[in-house]
């Protein structure tokens, strides 16, 4: 159907507009290899973070607590890496995020909390942890694992998510049920689906997608300190929705959502240090590069970002 | 308006904001007959007391010292990298930071682009040693923060206090981190001071503060101090308000850093005991510092910088006038007293005597150069 | 008595895009009259009911209202010239009080200053209230203690405050159990009596017999005829609703209420929800069950609590091979399906595709080991397109701007895609057009007589009896009555065992 190419469209154009505008401003400078590399090596973790929430957005839910959680696995990872090895470290993170994601996502729907405080209050705990551990001092990582840090090893990661995440989303039951549940709940429990499972499931593929994502922060921001993964959930989100994702899910999500929508951050918030911008105008421009980028896509959508 | 027109707005919009952007941005033409150097600055904000006065000695001198400064502000440590990643993008020549870590310095090497830390020095053997191998690793300055912490608790006691309470931002700030150890380490020596209750807010928001105080004058009636590691955004105001509303003023005395307007009421009221700070210019003899290497006018020989810089306090009235005088109101060190001790206007001064006009700051050596 | 004329629409037009809602629509109301509307879904008689309410702008014609030219920009601006109307979906706003709700839109007739004249706003909210005979709603209460037809009635008192000339009731009925719709009707004489007039859309041909002097019949956006008292009857005004002679028989034709002896469901002891209680039945193969009775006698719990979609307080619900029903999931491997009395709320997913809706219970069957093709979905929901003659682009379309009967008909290929052997329905033939109920009670029958079983719920007497081999009957939640089919059963027996 035509409206919905265009639809579907319109995000990436609105990535493209900004990335030319920042092109043309900076003289090329956002273009060399090596910015682009930049831009990739800040966009990876969002758009890690933002293709495996793509199941959890679908299904109309939200992750608040994947700020608190990122810093908990680069705090696991460092202490790991420096203890035991780089393989448990791996193994450790990824069952960290599934155990946050039956946390977050069993209480909420067990227990019939908002998922939203759910997040909120699990963040505060990661929060805490975090800070009675490295209040002492900067956790740092040892040099032999830097080879992490390389882009290449990042967009083999990258490829990788997206592959399992897409082919499950679009070749499996499971992107179908979640969007189902985002698009009515109630009418897909009915029809025989176990939605609670399914919701459940949403947040641990989350979960590992952050503590795989917390692994190559800790690497490439060399310690831990309180604050790490500060603001990540809102990152995530602010991508999502850029990236057209409609925030009650439903038949309306892609994949392709966190991808597109991560990007377009990182290109902003490059090209501002490119161009030397004022740091205390930086936020109010974003403010509205933002509003004007969604009102870009959502003008077709009629509102659709909000159902 | 059609859908396409709004589109139209939109993305014109989006233009018109940058173009505004770059228009505040320009690169300075190349005034003085220097080499234009560029450097980048990563800062946690530029709205605090400290943050503002760096923003501000870097638009004074900036053009003068043929210096395009690049501020750029974060928190967490991938902001960081981040934004060292951008900077080098942009072009830097050297890169100051006030959290170096080991990839950042990769970053930097493989570059070619110099780094040096401000507000502390390194306390972290492995990241010394990473340091240590790059030929891009200029150095350091510090202010002494936690001497600063102990000078706080020192007054505080001398004045008669000895219950008392300890404010500060959650831990990861270097400098606040060394201050709150200060007090900590300082309160410790004397047998006869306790510390009764203690808060290391999240995000040091004026509200949580106010809140924290009136809650231990609650829990605590013997309370009759607070340390606080840092005054800036609205924080002195709440606290001396908060113990304003439950009449606690003159009766708990307040120690703390950041010095702003405003300062000299609380003072006579007695309810503000000891405040410090100005210790703003320490960035600005760094970046001059830099780019004297950058240039090649100066030569350390391998040897890494180690500025060491004093804050100003003031205990009581005394000495407040001339602090807002010559430090709050202008700034402590001119054009012409920096370019003298900078080797690429005066080739016959050298890297002690840079050290040495920074090291000997205090309000009478101020009060001294500019007598007005 | 004479006929005075109090609207009259010349030559109506409008278009929604490519569809013709209207199409040279010439109307004439009198004073004095009950004027009932009809016409399939798509007639176009809620388009007109809508224009003249001031909800939608005409594209071409005239209207004359009170001998004046009636050009509402909004429904406010109707109310103002006269005309008030009520519908059937819920409109009254959430979280206010009943008499807010009364006066919404119009709070500055209560205003003194800043504040509200909550006193004032009180009584003249009971007044109206009492005088439509709903005086046990309190004007102060939260409109949420309410239930649906309490509601109702306030937007009833909310529509009749301004002594509307000409009040428009569009399908208010049709969700509104016994009571409620009493209180309506009386309310419709009275503005007949007081020579106003009303005009009364509705797919229930009988109320509408009973209620009004002249029937209005449309099609396809034109309108056919007026039946005068003495022309109308339900036979006429189906054929002219469909253009063709439809037999007086649309329900089932045979008499023949047998059924296997298989036991494929049984009911143990429920108690369930606030009503239902020790509930034991048991269903047959090529059965058609029929549960009737009061709206509010635990028959809609009954529904869910079989299909275990509630819990359950006792018993247990068995499925022949001895499988207790705990859940829906449980229901739907066991091939069973239930169509939801609320259709948009709790049978459709109205912002997805024909094809997802259709093929949801299905997919576990579709997917091969890890991959699910769309492919098979497509196919799957095409075979329901065709089967149940679903209007429609293609499966691609969202469900949203179906009409209602073709929402059932999606909600209908979603089992029957399925393969379910066991239907529970409740309420299946509510808002929909005359042909699509048709096309239903075929399909039902065809089922029943191809071995599978239905549970039937519904508050339509006459459906129950057309339809069903046996009906249960249930009274303030406990088993009341069960009835057999003959040709000697009539309404009366059934409201006996309700009652």
């Amino acid at each position: 159907m035509k409206t919905e190419k265009v639809r579907n469209f319109l995000p990436l154009a609105g990535l493209l507009i900004v990335f030319i505008a920042f092109a043309v401003l900076s003289g090329g400078r956002n273009l060399t290899s090596s910015n682009l590399q930049s831009i990739f090596n800040q966009s990876f973790f969002i758009m890690l973070a933002g293709i495996c929430a793509t199941f959890v957005y679908a299904h109309g839910g939200i992750d608040l607590s994947i700020g608190g959680l990122e810093g908990i696995c680069m705090l696991i990872a460092v202490v790991s890496m420096r203890n035991i090895g780089f393989v448990p470290a791996l193994i450790l993170v990824i069952l960290t995020g599934i155990v946050s994601g039956i946390l977050i996502g069993g209480i909420s729907v067990y227990g019939n909390i908002p998922v939203f405080i759910t997040g909120l209050s699990l963040q505060y705990i990661y929060r805490g942890i975090l800070k009675v551990a490295t209040s002492k001092a900067l956790i740092t990582v040892p040099n032999q694992y830097t080879w992490l840090d390389s882009w290449g090893v990042k967009a083999v990661v990258l490829v990788a998510a997206a592959a399992v995440v897409g082919y499950l989303f679009k070749y499996t039951k499971i992107g179908r049920y979640e969007k189902a549940i985002g698009g009515n709940a109630t009418a897909t429990t009915l029809c025989g689906v176990n939605a609670k499972k399914y919701s459940v499931l949403a947040y641990v593929i989350l979960g590992i997608g952050v503590g795989i994502a917390g692994l190559f922060a800790m690497v490439r921001a060399g310690g831990v300190n309180p604050q790490a993964g500060a603001a990540y959930e809102m990152d995530v989100l602010i991508a999502v929705v850029l990236g057209g994702m409609p925030l009650t899910g439903g038949a309306a999500a892609r994949v392709r959502c966190g991808i597109i929508g991560a990007l377009l951050i990182v290109v902003i918030e490059n090209g501002f240090v490119l161009l030397g911008a004022d740091p205390n105008l930086v936020d109010g421009i974003k403010g509205i590069i933002f509003i004007a980028t969604v009102f870009v896509t959502i003008a077709r959508r009629k509102g659709q970002v909000v159902n | 308006m059609s859908k396409k027109m709004k589109k139209l707005m939109a993305v014109l919009l989006c233009f018109a904001m940058l173009f505004s952007v770059t228009s505040v941005a320009q690169a300075k033409e190349d005034t003085a007959d220097v080499k234009q150097v560029s450097i980048g600055f990563i800062g946690w904000g530029y709205t605090d007391t400290l943050g503002a006065a760096y923003k501000e000695y870097f638009d004074y001198i900036a053009e003068e010292f043929g210096m395009n400064v690049t501020l750029v502000a974060g928190t967490t440590q991938e902001e960081h990298i981040s934004l060292a990643e951008d900077l080098i993008e942009a072009g830097v020549d050297g890169i100051l930071a006030y959290q170096v870590t080991s990839p950042m310095m990769k970053l930097c090497d493989e570059a070619g682009v110099y780094l040096m830390q401000f507000g502390s020095p390194i306390t972290d053997e492995d990241i010394q040693a990473n340091l240590d191998g790059s030929d891009y690793w200029l150095g350091t300055s510090s202010v002494d923060d936690y001497k600063s912490g102990q000078n706080m608790v020192e007054a505080l006691y001398e004045d008669g206090c000895r219950n008392m309470v300890v404010l500060g931002v959650a831990a990861g700030n270097p400098c606040h981190d060394l201050r709150w150890n200060g007090i900590m380490d300082k309160a410790a020596e004397y047998d006869d001071m306790t510390v009764i209750g203690e808060y290391r807010g999240g995000t040091a928001a004026a509200q949580e503060y106010s809140d924290q105080v009136q809650n231990f004058v609650a829990m605590y009636p013997e309370m009759d101090s607070i340390a606080m590691t840092g005054a800036s955004s609205g924080n002195l105001d709440a606290v001396l308000s908060a113990l304003d509303t439950v009449g606690m003023t003159g009766t708990v005395k307040l120690a703390t850093l950041d010095v702003q307007e405003g300062t000299d009421t609380y003072l006579e009221e007695g309810s503000l005991l000891f405040i410090g700070g100005g210790q703003h210019p320490e960035v600005i003899f760094l970046a001059i510092l830099m780019a004297d290497i950058i240039r090649g006018s100066l030569d350390m020989g391998g040897e890494e910088v180690s500025l060491v810089g004093q804050f100003i306090n003031i205990v009581g009235t005394d000495g407040y006038e001339e602090f807002k005088k010559y430090i709050m109101d202008d700034f402590p060190y001119y054009i012409e007293e920096l370019k003298a001790v900078s080797t690429s206007f005066n080739p016959d001064t050298s890297y002690q005597e840079l050290y040495d006009l920074w090291n000997s700051y205090s309000l009478d050596d101020v009060e001294t150069r500019h007598a007005k | 008595m004479e006929k005075e004329v109090i609207l009259k629409c010349t030559k109506m037009c409008k278009s929604f895009g490519p569809t013709k809602a209207l199409v040279d629509v010439d109307l004439v109301v009198n004073r004095g009259e009950i004027r009932g509307l009809i016409g399939e879904n798509g007639s176009g008689k809620s388009t007109i009911s809508s224009i003249v309410a001031g909800v939608l702008p005409y594209d071409s014609g005239n209207i004359e209202f009170l001998g004046k030219p009636h050009k509402p920009a909004d429904m406010l601006e109707a109310q103002q010239a006269g005309i008030s109307m009520v519908v059937q979906e819920a409109g009254t706003i959430q979280n206010l009080t009943v008499m807010a709700n009364i006066f919404v839109g119009k709070e500055e007739r209560f205003s003194r200053g800043l504040f509200l004249d909550k006193k004032a706003m009180k009584k003249e909210a009971q007044q109206i209230l009492d005088e439509i005979g709903a005086s046990h709603i309190r004007a102060d209460d939260s409109i949420m203690r309410y239930n649906f037809e309490d509601r109702k009635l306030v937007e009833i008192a909310r529509a009749l405050y301004e002594k509307p000339e000409l009040l428009i009731v569009d399908e208010t009925t049709t969700a509104l159990p016994h009571k409620g719709r009493e209180v309506l009707y009386r309310l419709m004489k009275k503005q007949a009596k007081e020579n106003r007039a009303v005009l009364f859309i509705s797919h229930d041909m009988d109320e509408l017999m009973d209620n009004c002097n002249a029937i209005t019949v449309l099609r396809d956006g034109r309108l056919i005829a007026t039946l005068n008292e003495d022309e109308m009857s339900i036979p006429k005004m189906r054929s002219l609703m469909i253009g063709r002679e439809i037999s007086d028989e649309y329900y089932r034709t045979d008499l023949d209420g047998s059924f296997g002896e298989e036991v494929v469901l049984k009911a143990e002891h429920l108690s369930a929800g606030e009503i239902l209680e020790d509930f034991s039945f048991e269903l047959h193969r090529g059965e058609i069950l029929g549960i009737g009775g009061l709206s509010d006698c635990g028959m809609h719990d009954l529904g869910k609590a079989v299909y275990g979609a509630v819990k359950l307080l006792t018993g247990k619900v068995i499925y022949k091979d001895g499988t207790e029903i705990k859940s829906p999931a449980a229901a739907v491997s066991k091939k069973m399906g239930y169509v939801s009395k609320n259709r948009d709320i709790e049978s459709l997913i109205l912002s997805s595709s024909i094809t997802s809706n259709v093929a949801l219970p299905s997919l576990n069957k579709l997917q091969k080991g890890v991959y699910l093709s769309a492919k098979d979905e497509e196919a799957l929901t095409n075979e329901q397109i065709k089967e149940m003659s679903i209007k429609c682009e293609n499966g691609a379309q969202t469900v949203d701007n179906l009409s209602g009967g073709n929402k059932q008909k999606v909600v209908f290929g979603k089992w029957i895609g399925n393969k379910a052997e066991i239907l529970i329905l409740d309420c299946p033939t509510r808002g929909i057009d005359i042909g699509t109920k048709v096309a239903m009670y075929k399909l039902m029958y065809r089922l029943k007589q191809e071995g599978r079983s239905i549970i039937m719920i519904s508050e339509e007497i006459p459906e129950l009896i057309g339809m069903s081999d046996r009906i249960i009957v249930i009274r303030d939640g406990k088993l009341s009555g069960i009835l057999e089919r003959s040709d000697t059963l009539n309404e009366h027996s059934v409201i006996e065992c309700m009652l």
